[in-house]
């Protein structure tokens, strides 16, 4: 149960923990393609609740309660050595708002949710370069299948409704015999429907030890503010202008060399139009 | 492989059903207030006085309402709120509620000249939380059953999910307040009606409010 008041100002430098809607950009295997014939599946579940908000200065503000989760298919594949195809699919995306009470119990605001799927990015990767430093240009096609007004009050999203296409960098590189890697990602994201397009970020490394992967990954996102002003954001996970530095820590755990799982979180140390919460997110793999 | 995509099964269940929000409860102390009184009632005629009781929700509650004068030789009043005078002078009238009161001081006189504010109530906009609620606005009396209140062309606000307008005692909070509907638009001038003239001079801010996330937009307060 949650206590309703309504500003905290002061608790943007914590560091917050954040609604990282990272899962979409955060498989794509960086600079390295997968070879021909080749490829990594992943049936993945993204979950977040939060009951606070971060304004547009990036304050915290307390909202009722919402939440966003999707089940996902992740699948990479090589056609050639130098062409991999991805796909991030949300088949079940589900959102909702809590019901509101007062302290009698009287009811002030009914809940409610959404269910559909959700949208779904369909990528290109092509490989530049392949010696010590893999370099490949990425091409996303952010498909508007999620419901981007659901629900009784129209408000609930599974989808922002907009049909946007990035362009990114990734580069990778190995160490230690395969025990250490980092990569980084530098992307344009150009939105469509009002929303502003974005410039996105991204740095990770990554640890082996015994069975497991041990990887940080900083991102982030910057709108450049260019969309249209009288826009109206339905709710804080797609909405416009988002902007944050994220935080997301992941474990990997090898069972086969063919199969394992993984589990991850989003924390921020600054964010504005997003929601203010952990982000989950757990999944099984596979390589062929 | 299987277990795990069952465990993401019930990981998914459990954590993505709705839940409830209780909101903190906001204490007012109770109060009754005259909002339909007059300075003066010619000696020989009536005047209706009106009370409301707010209870500690901040709510309007309808509860027996003890009406009384201090003097009875000068005014009469009857349980209903109808006063008339009686004599000339001057004395104080009383309504009670529970344990709370509210007073006029009333003259009986050559004429009845009321005192309630029918005069327009102004005031201006501020951004609250970071959003920008800007203009001004005024609320009017339409007739005796009707009031307009009125954004004016300078009127701005940041978009939102779920905007609506309240009028509310709690610069911070739409508690004991009452809904006027969702806002028309974010620029430019609008109205909106309600056909509660009792209201009139009864609550102290307009707020714009995002009933879905329960966010105060922006506020202002009467200035009259």
């Amino acid at each position: 149960m949650k206590q309703q008041s309504f500003i905290k100002v002061g608790l943007k430098f914590i560091l917050a923990i954040l609604a990282l809607f990272y899962a979409a950009n955060s498989y794509a295997g960086g600079g390295w393609p997968q070879p021909k014939g080749s490829g990594y599946f992943k049936l993945g579940q993204y979950s977040i609740i939060a009951d606070s908000y971060f304004t547009p200065a990036g304050d915290i503000v307390d909202i009722t309660t919402t939440g966003f989760h999707a089940t996902y298919l992740y699948g990479e594949y090589g056609i050639t050595d130098k062409l991999t195809t991805t796909v991030y699919f949300p088949f079940f995306s589900r959102s909702t708002l809590n019901r509101v009470e007062d302290a009698s119990g009287e009811l002030v605001q009914e809940g409610e949710s959404v269910n559909s799927l959700g949208d779904t990015d369909i990528g290109f990767k092509y490989n530049i370069i392949n010696k010590g430093v893999a370099v490949s240009a990425l091409l996303t096609l952010g498909l508007p299948l999620g419901n981007p007004s659901g629900g009784a009050s129209g408000l609930l999203q599974t989808g922002d409704g907009e049909f946007n296409q990035m362009i990114s960098i990734d580069a990778s590189k190995s160490f230690g015999g395969g025990k250490f890697y980092a990569s980084a990602m530098l992307g344009f994201n150009n939105r469509t429907q009002g929303f502003s397009d974005e410039i996105r970020y991204g740095l990770e490394g990554g640890y082996h030890f015994s069975n497991f992967w041990a990887i940080m990954r900083i991102d982030g996102r910057t709108p450049l503010m260019n969309g249209n002003e009288d826009f109206i954001p339905n709710n804080g996970i797609f909405s416009n202008n988002i902007e944050f530095i994220g935080f997301n820590p992941e474990l990997v755990y090898e069972v086969k060399d063919n199969w394992g799982f993984s589990v991850g979180a989003g924390f921020a140390v600054n964010a504005k139009r997003i929601l203010a919460a952990p982000a989950y997110n757990a999944g099984i793999y596979l390589k062929i | 492989m299987n277990k795990w995509i069952y465990l993401l099964a019930i990981a998914l269940s459990l954590t993505s059903c709705i839940g409830t929000d209780v909101l903190e409860e906001e204490i007012f102390p109770e109060r009754v207030q005259i909002v339909s009184s007059a300075d003066t009632i010619k000696v020989g005629e009536s005047f209706q006085f009106i009370a409301l009781f707010f209870n500690t929700s901040g709510e309007m509650e309808d509860v027996a309402l003890n009406w009384r004068s201090l003097d009875n030789s000068i005014i009469e009043i009857n349980q209903n709120g109808l006063a008339t005078a009686v004599n000339g002078g001057t004395t104080q009238l009383i309504v009670e509620a529970n344990a709370v009161s509210d007073t006029a001081l009333v003259t009986a006189g050559a004429a009845t000249v009321s005192s309630t504010n029918t005069d327009a109530r102004t005031g201006t906009f501020q951004g609250l939380n970071n959003y920008r609620v800007e203009g001004s606005f005024k609320m009017e009396l339409l007739g005796e059953s009707s009031v307009r209140l009125s954004f004016e062309d300078d009127f701005v606000a940041s978009n939102g999910p779920g905007l609506f307008i309240y009028l509310t005692n709690n610069e911070n909070s739409i508690s004991g307040g009452i809904e006027l509907g969702e806002l028309k638009e974010t620029r430019g001038a609008q109205f909106y009606d309600f056909d509660q003239a009792d209201l009139f001079n009864v609550y102290s801010y307009v707020m714009v409010y995002c009933k879905p996330f329960g966010v105060p937009f922006g506020r202002g307060a009467f200035e009259n």
